[in-house]
């Protein structure tokens, strides 16, 4: 599966003279369309392993394959490795995994949040939006420049665009972590 | 089918080794499907070929006072879905609250209703049946504030620990919550709450024991366990069970927010469905915050598409339809019937 979703993305940015990084299948929503749910777009994402298998560790991939929406923003592996040592063995140990659910449950929001629809909110409300995540606290997004950063901290993880757009939701990648709020 | 079901926590005492933590084996266990967790599940399993169909037609609640106070008011519709019933959508004059409305019996429910669920044992709660929602939109309501406000467990001991006193015996291996995720969570921030094989447990400063304790989701609530049979079940929405089930076969219990697939035949949780915000959605009342982006699913955006009028927005298996000036719920629709 992934392998063919790499290929998929490989073929069209050969043909097309750009990046797998920086296309876009669809100028309208400014994504890449996978065609397939979310858990298995995260497993065809370069540079989301750790993600990846954070998901499975935490049990979720059952509910991504299903016909409820939802938009995860993940960290990449990059983002992972930066966690103090010994954390990330933490989050995939099995004592760990209530504390990694409720990590992901920040990452994550209902529904499907496509890339125009954030950036059409964002323009109409000066710039900051926020969107119900499914841990206590929702995420706050705000615009600075070209950019769209999550959580008030300058130092926040920035979105990567495109998303990737699955037929059950939509993923984006983020620089970092999104922290617990205090 | 199963209706879906919500842990409500038994506050009668129970023998400590009696709910079911079967820890050790739930990672690797995780990710078992359905045939795995159950033999017969073969015959559970549903095609999902069938969501297609199933997708187009919406069930439109409407507003308080024509959908909760009289039977059968429940508005459906094949296909027009929010577009053609527009006109009866209107923002919901009443402004009737799930905290203080009438039961199908004429009689007002609440808050301290909910409460009162509370404070009895779950064998003497046997009238709770006298909760009859009208809805099922009602039921979730229900569900989610009930779980939230009372998800906590007192009383008796949890699994290998021993009752002393007014309260348990702590595990001498139980670390504090405060250096990591689980601190986030708001029921979990207040007190002095440590993590141990599955379970947060709050310590009384002055006794050292614990007086409460909470299943986690990815520890005591996860697959390959056993639920916990200190949570009961409480009956929530039907449509849930379609939405996030499939009406297979299985059980479907709510805990903190999540969905489980619990085998009724061994009560073992196969996994979890689903994740909810728990936000309070209510015809009539006001949307919650964080809505304030398009999210509607790929699916119904032909048919729910933000206007100036009128906006939609979509969260734990609703679509629900918002006045965007006064930003007063019109309407909760259900995505499959």
């Amino acid at each position: 599966m992934r392998n063919r979703y790499f290929a998929a993305v490989a073929a069209i940015a050969l043909l097309s003279g750009t990046s797998a990084c920086d296309r876009s299948d669809d100028p309208e929503t400014n994504s890449v369309e996978t065609g397939q749910n979310i858990a298995s777009t995260l497993g065809g994402i370069d540079g989301m392993d750790t993600a990846n298998d954070l998901i499975n560790q935490a049990g979720l991939q059952q509910m991504l394959e299903g016909e409820a929406a939802y938009t995860l923003f993940l960290p990449n592996d990059q983002a992972f490795a930066t966690l103090p040592e010994g954390e990330l063995d933490w989050l995939r140990s099995d004592n760990g995994r209530p504390d990694l659910i409720a990590l992901l449950r920040q990452h994550m929001v209902p529904g499907t949040v496509a890339q125009k629809d954030l950036e059409a909110a964002l323009e109409n409300s000066g710039g900051t939006v926020a969107l119900a995540s499914l841990a206590d606290s929702p995420l706050a997004l705000r615009r600075e420049g070209s950019t769209i950063l999550i959580g008030g901290d300058a130092a926040g993880p920035q979105i990567s665009l495109p998303p990737h757009t699955a037929t059950n939701g939509v993923v984006y990648e983020i620089s970092g972590l999104i922290q617990p709020a205090s | 089918m199963l209706a879906l079901a919500i842990a409500a926590p038994v506050l009668a005492e129970k023998p400590g080794d009696d709910n079911g933590n079967s820890r050790g084996k739930g990672a690797s266990q995780s990710s078992s499907k359905a045939d795995k967790a159950n033999p017969a599940a073969g015959n559970a399993a549903k095609s999902r070929d069938n969501q297609a169909g199933k997708s187009n037609r919406t069930e439109v609640r409407e507003t308080p006072s024509q959908g909760r106070s009289s039977q059968g008011s429940n508005a459906r519709s094949s296909n027009a879905g929010g577009q053609d019933n527009k006109g009866s959508q209107k923002a919901g004059k009443s402004e009737t609250r799930a905290s203080d409305r009438s039961d199908n019996s004429g009689r007002r429910i609440t808050k301290s209703d909910y409460r009162k669920s509370d404070t009895r044992r779950y064998d003497e709660r046997g009238d709770r049946d006298r909760f009859q929602f009208t809805n099922d939109d009602d039921r979730r309501r229900f569900a989610v504030r009930y779980d939230r406000d009372f998800g906590l467990l007192s009383g008796f001991c949890p699994p290998g620990l021993a009752k002393k006193g007014n309260g348990c015996q702590p595990p001498g291996q139980a670390k504090k919550t405060d250096r990591n995720y689980l601190s986030s969570y708001s029921r979990l921030r207040d007190g002095d709450w440590r993590y141990y094989n599955g379970y947060a447990y709050q310590y009384d400063s002055g006794s050292n024991l614990i007086n409460a304790f909470l299943p986690l989701v990815g520890g005591a609530l996860f697959g390959g366990n056993k639920w916990p049979t200190a949570y009961q079940d409480y009956s929530v929405p039907q449509y849930y069970d379609r939405y996030y089930g499939r009406n297979d076969d299985y059980g479907y219990r709510y805990a903190d927010r999540t969905i489980f697939r619990v085998n009724p035949q061994d009560q073992a949780i196969d996994g979890i469905v689903a994740l909810l915000t728990g936000d309070d959605f209510e015809v009539g009342g006001r949307m919650p915050s964080g809505y304030d982006v398009y999210n509607v699913p790929h699916q119904y955006r032909e048919q729910y598409y933000d206007r100036p009028d009128v906006h939609y927005r979509y969260s734990d298996g609703y679509v629900y339809q918002v006045d965007p000036k006064t930003r007063l719920i019109a309407a909760a629709i259900q995505l499959i019937v």
